[in-house]
């Protein structure tokens, strides 16, 4: 691989200027568009925030999550049904739910973190599925099945899709840059020492649960924070926005962008929701074509489209990018003694 | 009533006994999961329709359709997923597996029929029920057919791995896949027929299930997940395991519908997972081999 | 510096260490020697806690380490390489010697999310010792190179620079020089010396190339089916009959 030389191009990219100016030609070209389109617009910038946040967990902390989807919905439901039941303001109910969530979800989680790979993410995937029964049953609360409307937001005179996108816009620009700035320091340099190697991570110092954790605390919290938005976009709340089929909808939109690359958490949803809008008919060829993609991407371009993207623009793919197909750490995780024949 | 609740219990529990088996059977023979099981297991009962109803044929020319069909997919999913069936590929390979669950969905979805569209297969047997203990138990002959054909399947496996040479073989690549190379096993045989196996087992219990309930295009997973559930709790290389930890689930899903709500039917599989994984990951009967955690 | 007591360990019913006792003293450079199979790499892992021994103990600078995670140890002043190397390939080579440097950031979680002055001039001075490190080693030129792009002979040298960046009171080296030609082995000797002159770092060396033993070590310690059979100086420890005798089975010396 090429050694990074410090070009025009990286220095622009590498500071703020240049996400803050995407940013703002994504709002007047949004605002200049019909509502249909921008509703959909709006949509793919929530989903960056997601999978911001569920880039974090899995592709720079290496751990698999099937919760995500759910966590989502909480932050939807949390931050609709505290204004609908209790008044709250939406700000604050946003934030509010924002940190339940945070709170909650790593809570449940917590017993599961010391396993790793596929048991981690069965034991998500009993999570999320739990998530959407108490979603759908416990009517009381969360109105069952068939959802409930929540109250749309108005911010100097534009209309409900207006105001939800420029408040997911700027919302969504800024935790892109917080979050890109995290990963520059050692917090990020020990997400992807667990992911690569937690053995050697946690003797050369990091806690590895504690990283775990906060990974998982950091994506949550991004997830209910995007989920919050998403039910002011919507403006209704149902348990079927948050399943498993979405679930597998994220994880498609993570590994087609890039896991491990910031820009990749860009990419992937605007592609994979285009994509969702033209297959709207067909439930079927939509499966198909999203499965194969998975299964294409993984088997063929496990770093995503992202780092080829920065290749072809002369940039060395930075050390963001995952190298190889996405590792649980297996053998990093095993034990070496294991590795070797017993007793040396 | 404890018996009636407790004889389903044991029934739906040998149908997600044997989608466990499907389960171990790969992951002991692999050492991998495979997430599109279920969809096979639909894609079983769905060409088990289109035999029996559309074409008319009997319940016994679907048995080698239905056989013939896994082989298929079979066979594609192991030249698929090939470069991925390594230990470090394991999370990858859960992702392919989740996109091919993904397309054999579709698939089933546009050959078919749409969304939500329910089919029904007719029993394969007919008859009056069985009435035992003086009707304190009366068991369908569907179930005694799914009850019995589980059993059979499940005891054909067990004789298969423990003195068959092929099942040995299984054994071997599933436990150091570089050492039973250099022995001279031949791997990628060995992983081909560990997943068209555990896929023709999936769809026969998909044949054998679907008379028993309404058929759908999106009913895969969900009974994956059982049929996972069970093989955890059971010890996911332990065939006797799996058959244990699916009665344990079907009897516990029924207990909690009869005595506590039948909506939280649904919730039990997810507890007893979540609560397998955190106590006994190595589930019930445990294997040799210990995943560091 | 390091004091190993009266440690035993059992995998399943096979007893892996076998009471091992054994010091490592400050600013000593010590050998760990012994057959395949005799527990030297399971003695590493449970100094550095990755395995929890049965019974005994365990202390560096006089405090207990016995039953301490990996983390904590390494926070303590004890680092380690590894047999195979694994950089990490998602960093470059000079983030992986950052890494060595923790768990020390002075800068906190809300820091680092708002990159305020004071991370931004942290992540300088790290940037600027491991560069420091990996110059020391001769790894310069490799420095923005991703973790995997190197041989595995470098690899370990960057690895070693990890684990000195903090300036460990005790440095653990599994099997350093495993594949190393013999001029590359007294290299790897000479950097040993250098590691305890300039750091005063107290070295514990697992390894099965003689060459090293011999020319790098002060004492040797040798194992055998989980215990210690020999503690002393290089050419006093190879020249016992019971140390030959472990490693070439008995009737061997007796026949020369």
């Amino acid at each position: 691989m090429s050694e990074t030389k410090p070009s025009l191009l990286s220095v622009v990219t590498g500071s703020w200027v240049l996400p803050v100016f995407i940013a703002c030609v994504v709002a007047v070209v949004g605002l200049g568009l019909n509502p249909y389109l921008l509703f959909l617009l709006t949509r793919i910038v929530i989903f960056v925030m997601l999978i911001i946040g569920l880039n974090v967990l899995m592709g720079y902390s290496g751990q698999l999550s099937f919760a995500h989807a759910a966590l989502f919905g909480i932050g939807a439901y949390a931050t609709g049904l505290l204004q609908v039941h209790l008044d709250v303001p939406f700000a604050i109910a946003l934030c509010a739910a924002t940190v339940g969530v945070m709170g909650v979800g790593t809570l449940m989680v917590l017993p599961a973190l010391r396993l790793s790979g596929i048991h981690l993410a069965i034991a998500t995937l009993a999570i999320a599925q739990a998530v959407h029964w108490v979603l759908v049953n416990w009517t009381s609360v969360t109105f069952g099945a068939g959802g409930f409307r929540a109250p749309a937001i108005r911010l100097f005179g534009l209309d409900k899709t207006e105001t939800a996108f420029l408040v997911a816009l700027v919302s969504t620009t800024i935790c892109y840059l917080l979050v890109r700035q995290l990963l520059r320091t050692s917090f990020g340099r020990r997400f992807i020492a667990v992911r690569d190697n937690a053995v050697a991570a946690a003797a050369n110092g990091v806690n590895v649960t504690a990283v775990k954790t906060m990974a998982f605390a950091l994506s949550a919290a991004i997830a209910a924070f995007a989920g919050g938005l998403y039910s002011a976009l919507l403006g209704f709340v149902a348990p079927e926005s948050f399943n498993l089929e979405q679930m597998i909808l994220m994880k498609i939109m993570t590994v087609v962008g890039g896991l491990g690359t910031m820009v990749g958490a860009v990419i992937g949803p605007a592609l994979v929701i285009v994509l969702q809008e033209q297959l709207r008919e067909s439930q079927g060829w939509l499966e198909i074509i999203f499965g194969s993609m998975l299964i294409g991407f993984v088997l063929f371009l496990p770093s995503g489209l992202a780092p080829l993207l920065k290749r072809l623009s002369g940039q060395s793919a930075r050390t963001e990018t995952v190298a190889l197909a996405p590792r649980t750490g297996q053998p990093a995780d095993r034990k070496p003694a294991v590795m070797n024949a017993e007793g040396n | 009533m404890l018996s009636v609740l407790l004889a389903s219990g044991v029934a739906n529990g040998l149908i997600y006994g044997l989608i466990a088996l499907g389960v171990v059977v790969l992951s002991k023979a692999a050492n991998a999961f495979n997430f599109s099981q279920g969809d096979v297991m639909a894609l079983g009962g769905f060409a088990s329709y289109s035999v029996i109803v559309s074409m008319g044929y009997g319940p016994v020319a679907a048995v080698p359709i239905v056989v013939i069909v896994a082989l298929f997919m079979g066979l594609l999913s192991y030249l698929l997923l090939r470069p991925l069936m390594k230990a470090e590929h394991a999370v990858a390979l859960l992702i392919a597996t989740i996109g091919l669950s993904f397309v054999i969905k579709g698939m089933i979805r546009l050959v078919w029929g749409g969304r939500g569209d329910y089919l029904a297969v007719p029993p394969l047997i007919s008859g009056p029920p069985l009435i035992l203990f003086d009707g304190k138990i009366i068991v369908p002959l569907q179930y005694l057919l799914m009850m019995g054909g589980a059993l059979l399947m499940i005891m054909l496996f067990t004789l298969f791995f423990r003195f068959t040479r092929l099942g040995l073989f299984m054994r071997s690549v599933a436990d150091n896949p570089r050492a039973a190379q250099i022995v001279g096993i031949p791997t990628h045989l060995v992983l081909c027929c560990a997943m068209v196996l555990s896929l023709i087992v999936s769809a026969v219990a998909g044949f054998l299930l679907a008379p028993a309930t309404l058929i759908y295009p999106d009913m895969g997973f969900a009974l994956f997940l059982k049929g996972f559930a069970a093989a955890i709790v059971g010890g996911v290389t332990s065939l006797p395991g799996a058959v244990v930890g699916g009665i344990l689930l079907g009897v516990t899903e029924l207990l909690v519908s009869g005595y506590i709500s039948s909506q939280a039917q649904e919730l039990s599989a997810f507890v007893l997972i979540f609560v397998a994984l955190i106590f006994f990951p190595r589930g019930l009967f445990g294997g040799r081999k210990s995943r560091s955690v | 510096m390091l004091d190993i007591r009266h440690v035993s360990l059992s995998f399943g019913g096979h007893k892996v260490l076998n009471d091992a006792t054994f010091s490592v003293g400050k600013g000593e450079v010590l050998g760990l020697i012994g057959p395949n199979g005799a527990g030297k790499t399971t003695m590493m892992n449970v100094i550095t806690g990755i395995h929890r021994a049965k019974s005994g103990e365990i202390s560096l600078s006089g405090e207990k380490i016995s039953n301490l995670p990996s983390h904590r140890i390494a926070a303590r002043g004890l680092r380690r390489t590894f047999q195979t190397s694994l950089l990490c390939s998602g960093l470059s080579v000079v983030e992986n010697v950052m890494l060595g440097l923790e768990p020390q950031p002075a800068y906190g979680f809300w820091g680092a999310f708002l990159g305020n002055p004071r991370v931004r001039r942290w992540e300088e001075e790290a940037r600027e010792k491991s560069m420091d490190m990996l110059d020391w080693m001769g790894m310069a030129k490799f420095a923005e190179r991703p973790g995997s792009g190197l041989s595995f002979g470098q690899q370990r040298l960057v690895e070693i620079a990890r684990a000195l960046v903090s300036r460990p009171n005790v440095l653990l080296l599994d099997e350093p020089a495993v594949g190393l030609t013999a001029p590359r082995v007294d290299e790897l000797a000479e950097k040993i010396a250098r590691i305890r002159s300039e750091f005063g770092t107290s070295i514990l060396l697992i390894e099965h190339v003689m060459q090293l033993v011999l020319n790098a070590c002060d004492r040797v310690v040798v194992m055998s089916g989980g215990a210690v059979i020999a503690d002393g100086k290089p050419d006093v420890v190879t020249a016992d009959p019971k140390v030959v005798e472990s490693y070439l089975g008995r009737g061997y010396y007796a026949e020369s």
